[in-house]
């Protein structure tokens, strides 16, 4: 397919492959090799690159889906050979050493100081210029992780199912909601939609999917809005987690929400994710599916027969399945405010680092308590619930927090030691909730 | 924050910027996978799935038949050619590609050379191997049981997984200690297998050109001159028809230090094809297949006296080197420097015993920021020095001071045979303690565990042994440990340094000029350093157990002193004095007693280039070279303090301070040894807390990529807080030690003893790192896991 995008201000077009992703348009048909791919599995962040000015990670972006935006590559900050404030901080404060990760460092940070003047966490940044980045080329980003750990696997399914390359596909982007449809229709179950591209891409790199077509829903600004219904607050499905974290509406009605889409990943992840691509995606592990439970949204669909709703707590059906039927359409999440005397609310997401998904996430507004990563699907923990409706004390109810789950065990954690996580996480959410409502 | 000593540093010597920074923040750096060649095709590797199979048969037809591909090379292609197996770093034998059996998860069984790199992928899927699963040998105590498999059953007459027993100290006088010691602790320590993981993966594009002979490697490569005469006696080409090239090299940590069956199928695939290949392994192929390091299994003990006098150490070692024994050290030390497990200590005596086992793993044993095997040792003592104070009841710093070597003992002469050079120890302990405040933290600690909270102040003081070595001991597949320098001098005083090291991002570009322009008192910005090319470079073995300053910065001093003595005969005969008359002021050769009588070496190099008479026998101009051949290794130190507080509900480590007190001498740039202890610490911090390449039962590599494979990064790190004491090396010309590898030799097990220490309370003495919350949490519970397996 023919690309076309604007690149440190230079249009640059080729056919590709529809497959082509980012970096490697940058690399190998742009010949701007400052760009470097370190991981594959967008963990590092040494790809970053500015794309219509925000950081996003090269390596999990399609070439097809930047098209007809602006990308910007270290090779387009220095004017004249004048280096960009942030790569002199870099210069004279010693933070660089093999250079290789530096330019992801260098745009992520200027992405970094364009959208908030004072960054408070994320992208190696906690004090900017001040502490040297240390030799390993830290990655200072995070994730992307598929359920199955990308090294391991059942015999035969090991490394030789590795490639970091998708399989090839067929792109199609969609210029409306209705069109989208129509894709979907017209592909069928070989069709899979792309929102952001944060969930499904480090799948099809690590070719544990491999949809033909993908229907890349990019272009469907009208579905990225947040909207007061008076009791309830529309949120557009295409709404990226940056936008609900920074929305001032969703800040004061729906502080949970907008708390918990903070930490989401990272700040390119954030820039690319989406709400209704995470909840439509339906990993366990996410953020936002715990934290919507909570919250007793309902997630709007349009499909082939119309539109309808359907109740979260009847969403998520199975590991990564959602009741969302072949070529339906996440279009939109409604969420009520919580009523006076539920206000109060926690996210608890306990991770070994800063970045990683949660080895068990709790998310509480009022007496409602939602558990990520405790089984296949996100869980009410409805013991818990139970407990506190019947007037124990928040200590003593978090005990029951375990009670119904069936958390898995991997390279991070035991089952038994989610289940006491669970536990302690409650405990510990509940407390905060009651002292801030 | 630094703490700074007095250090009488010369004056070209300071915190001078980066001139590699210039290209590296603009994105101009040139590594590997930037290098395009004309019709260059793409490889890629097909690995193993298995941990051990036997490969019953191998079909390429349909991979042949795609119509981007050029070639696919198995193993026995290369059997034709006798290249299926190759030497390791170890003198064993490694497969290029497997012909018999698969013998590690990620092993290379064929390789495809396409026309684009998603074509030789999409290949990869098209070749069919038929596998027969054997068992696995996973665990490394089980590799000696009698019915455990044989993996490297293509040798002849083996029938089990012992690979070597290695033996030093005294034993019989060691046991005499303990018996009549008054204290004895053990304790089982496990020093998990990590991996290098720099950022930038391994890759090669080779260029064999059939009308010249000539074959040109760009590789990712910390010792390209190595490499060329490895090249050289594997493949039988001429050693002069092979040029390597090391270009930017995006980190190697030892990582990058062997020869992977990827570069030489990259080179078979150019020779086949007759055309440039490049191969650029990913981040799973990376982390599964090439070297890992450390799995130490080690059982240390310790024998005392009741007031705390460390008497003996005592260690045996399981060494698990994989399914090749490919370990990077120099030839007669199978378990490479690990005789200082002494630590900085006097002892009565000590002794140690190692035995290296086969197991279905990658092979390795590199040295990752280790100087070969001296993390592991550090580890050791520096844990069982913490186990001791607690079966004492002792203060851990206390029983360090009491313990560490004397400023009078040096040079001082270890149990096992090591002359370590020089050293300071109790300043540089007292000095990490007044920065950390100790005393006042301690308080701390007892008000705080009253409130039932976990923290922990952990100590670690260590000496390295680095800048191998004096030829006479240390060799590499018999090439021995020495470094070339060539300095040439340019008419306008300009100059240009050729040296055998790579860096990977340890500033040589900068260190390196610093060093001659101290010698010949001239800019270091005119001062051009080249390396990483074999054509343009001289021999020598490369950069790796922190030998670049030790070994090729002497080189470096000392050529530039050729030049300087050479100036000084050109000098006399400009000013027309005799050559005995002439002193050197840092800047200038002048006459003694008449000061203003002087010239500089711009001025000097220019006469040289002139047609001014010289003395007879002076052949003109000012260029030099040299081989420096170290006399002795360089023992860096350092007393390390760690804070952390454990979240006794989840076994979540906060890391609140990590104080680090290192001396390597003098220091040429201070800004760039703070640079390499920064990232030294973060290292050590992600060994300690999170890093682990495990295994599961089938041999299953759990650790396979960064999502896994954790890194620590700025939100994990607290800001490092640096102090230094300067203790000059006698032996080296500039004083200077080495430093690259000192904070990830250090920090491991100030983190780790600090995270036990918050676990006193729970009476906890040890547990195996990484200390993962999960870990933290089943060792409160008084059952820690094996780390090196699956958790269950």
């Amino acid at each position: 397919m023919k690309v076309q995008l604007a690149v440190n201000g230079s249009e640059v077009s080729a056919d590709v492959e529809d497959r082509l992703l980012l970096v490697h348009f940058l690399r190998d048909v742009a010949g701007l090799t400052a760009t470097n791919v370190g991981c594959d599995t967008t963990s590092c962040g040494a790809c970053t690159v500015l794309l219509d000015g925000e950081s996003v990670k090269s390596c999990t972006v399609l070439a097809a889906q930047a098209g007809g935006h602006e990308v910007t590559t270290v090779e387009g900050l220095a004017s004249d050979g004048e280096m960009h404030p942030v790569q002199r901080a870099f210069h004279t404060r010693h933070a660089l050493q093999c250079g290789f990760c530096t330019p992801g460092m260098v745009m992520a940070i200027v992405s970094l100081l364009r959208g908030e003047p004072a960054p408070h966490r994320g992208a190696g940044t906690r004090r900017p210029g001040r502490q040297p980045v240390p030799l390993h080329g830290l990655p200072q980003h995070r994730r992307g992780r598929p359920r199955r750990s990308a090294g391991a696997g059942p015999r035969g399914e090991g490394p030789g199912s590795v490639r970091v390359i998708p399989s090839s596909f067929t792109y199609r982007r969609a210029d409306s909601a209705a069109e989208a449809l129509d894709l979907a229709a017209e592909y069928g179950e070989d069709a899979k939609y792309l929102a952001g591209g944060h969930s499904l891409l480090p799948l099809m790199k690590l070719r544990l999917a491999a949809p033909g077509v993908l229907i890349d829903l990019g272009g469907l600004r009208d579905l990225s809005y947040i909207t007061d219904h008076g009791p309830h607050i529309a949120i557009g499905a295409l709404t990226r987690h940056h936008d609900i974290e920074h929305s001032e509406l969703l800040g004061s009605q729906l502080p949970l929400l907008a708390h918990a889409a903070g930490q989401v990943g990272d700040p390119q992840v954030r820039h690319r994710g989406t709400i209704g691509g995470s909840v439509a995606h339906a990993d366990p592990a996410s953020d936002l599916p715990a934290v919507l439970l909570a919250l007793d949204a309902t997630l709007v669909a349009s499909g082939p027969g119309g539109g309808r709703e359907i109740p979260v707590a009847e969403f998520f059906r199975g590991f990564f399945e959602t009741a969302l039927e072949p070529g339906e359409l996440l279009t939109e999440i409604r969420v009520p405010k919580p009523a006076p005397g539920s206000r109060g609310w926690s996210f608890q997401k306990f991770t070994q680092r800063a970045i990683d998904w949660a080895i068990v996430g709790v998310a509480v507004q009022g007496g409602n308590v939602a558990l990520g990563n405790m089984g296949p699907v996100p869980l009410r923990a409805a013991a818990v619930e139970a407990a506190l409706a019947g007037g124990a004390p928040p200590a003593e109810a978090a005990m029951h927090a375990a009670d119904g789950t069936s958390p898995g065990l991997d390279i991070r954690a035991s089952s038994g030691y989610r289940e006491h996580l669970a536990r302690v996480l409650v405990s510990r959410a509940l407390a905060q909730a009651t002292s801030g409502s | 924050m630094t703490a700074t000593e007095q250090h009488g540093a010369p004056a070209a010597f300071g915190p001078m910027r980066r001139k590699e920074d210039a290209r590296f923040v603009r994105g101009r750096g040139s590594y590997v996978d930037d290098i395009v060649l004309p019709g260059m095709l793409h490889g890629a590797v097909l690995r193993s799935p298995h941990a051990h199979a036997r490969i019953t048969s191998i079909d390429t037809a349909a991979a042949e038949a795609h119509p981007k591909v050029k070639a696919v090379i198995t193993g026995q292609t290369l059997a034709g050619l006798n290249l299926a197996w190759m030497p390791t770093l170890s003198n064993d034998t490694q497969a290029v590609l497997a012909t018999d059996k698969v013998r590690f998860q990620g092993q290379e069984v064929a390789f495809v050379v396409a026309e684009d790199r998603y074509s030789a992928r999409d290949a990869l899927e098209l070749i069919e191997v038929d596998y027969e699963a054997l068992p696995a040998v996973v665990d490394a105590r089980r590799a000696l049981d009698a019915d455990a498999p044989v993996i490297r059953d293509d040798v002849d007459g083996r029938t089990d997984n012992h690979i070597f027993d290695w033996e030093t100290g005294a034993a019989a006088r060691t046991e005499e200690v303990f018996r009549d010691a008054e204290v004895t602790v053990a304790e089982d320590i496990l020093y998990p297998r990590v991996h290098p993981a720099p950022l930038e993966t391994c890759g090669a594009v080779a260029d064999f050109d059939k009308v010249t002979g000539k074959l040109t490697v760009w590789e990712t490569t910390q010792a390209p001159h190595a490499h060329r005469t490895l090249y050289a006696i594997v493949a039988g080409l001429p050693e002069h028809k092979i040029r390597v090239i090391s270009p930017d090299i995006g980190g190697g940590f030892g990582g990058k230090v062997g020869i992977y069956p990827g570069y030489v199928c990259a080179v078979v695939g150019s020779i086949v094809t007759g055309k440039p290949v490049k191969w650029v392994e990913d981040r799973s192929e990376n982390l599964m297949s090439t070297a890992f390091a450390r799995d130490f299994h080690m059982r240390g003990e310790v024998a005392a006296s009741r007031d705390g006098r460390i008497r003996a150490v005592r260690v045996s070692v399981l060494a698990d080197h994989g399914a090749f024994n490919g370990t990077a050290q120099p030839t007669k030390y199978p378990a490479g420097f690990f005789g200082v497990f002494t630590g900085s200590y006097d002892l009565e005596a000590a002794d140690c015993k190692v035995t290296g086992v086969y197991t279905n793993k990658a092979p390795g044993g590199v040295a990752y920021a280790c100087s070969f095997r001296i993390t592991e040792a550090v580890y050791l003592v520096e844990r069982m020095v913490d186990v001791l104070a607690y079966r004492l009841g002792m203060d851990p710093a206390e029983l360090r001071m009491r313990n560490l070597l004397r400023p009078d003992q040096f040079p001082y002469s270890s149990q096992t045979g090591w002359v370590y050079d020089s050293g300071d120890y109790q300043r540089q302990l007292a000095l990490a303690m007044e920065l950390a405040g100790y005393q006042e933290l301690r308080a701390e600690q007892r008000e705080r565990r009253e409130r039932g909270e976990l923290m922990g102040i952990g100590v670690s003081f260590f000496t390295e042994a680095v800048g191998a070595g004096p030829r006479k001991h240390m060799d590499i597949l018999g090439l021995g440990m020495a470094d070339g320098a060539d300095l040439q001098m340019h008419p306008t005083g300009k100059a240009v340094l050729r040296i055998s090291v790579q860096t990977q991002g340890q500033g040589h570009e900068t260190t390196f000029a610093q060093i001659v322009a101290n010698e010949l008192g001239i800019p270091a910005d005119d001062v051009e350093v080249v390396h990483g090319d074999t054509d343009s470079t001289p021999f020598g073995l490369g950069t790796y157990g922190s030998r670049s300053t030790p070994v090729s910065g002497a080189a470096t001093a000392v050529v530039a002193r050729k030049v300087r003595e050479r100036a000084r005969i050109v000098a006399s005969a400009m000013l027309e004095v005799s050559p005995d008359d002439l002193e050197w002021d840092g800047a200038r050769w002048f006459v003694r007693g008449d000061p203003d009588q002087g010239k500089t070496i711009p001025e000097i190099a220019f006469a040289a280039h002139s047609s001014l008479e010289l003395p007879d026998g002076v052949e003109g101009h000012l260029d030099a070279q040299t081989v420096y051949n170290p006399p002795s290794l360089t023992y860096p130190s350092g007393a390390y303090i760690c804070v952390v507080e454990v979240d006794p509900g989840t076994g979540g480590v906060k890391l609140r301070r990590l104080v680090a007190v290192d001396d390597c001498g003098v220091r040429i740039n201070p800004m760039i040894v703070e640079g390499q202890v920064h990232g030294g610490l973060a290292d050590g911090v992600g060994m300690a807390l999170m890093q682990v390449i495990a295994f599961d039962s089938d041999g299953n590599c759990l650790g396979g990529s960064f999502m896994d494979y954790l890194l620590p990064t700025a939100m994990e790190c607290p800001s490092w807080e640096l102090g230094e004491t300067v203790t000059p090396s006698p032996h080296h010309p500039i004083g200077a030690k080495g430093v690259g590898e000192s904070a990830t030799v250090g920090s491991p097990p100030a983190v780790v003893n600090a995270v036990i220490d918050a676990l006193r309370p729970y009476g906890v003495r040890h547990a195996d790192m990484p200390l993962t919350p999960a870990q933290i949490w089943r060792t409160i519970q008084g059952r820690p896991f094996r780390t090196d397996l699956a958790i269950t």
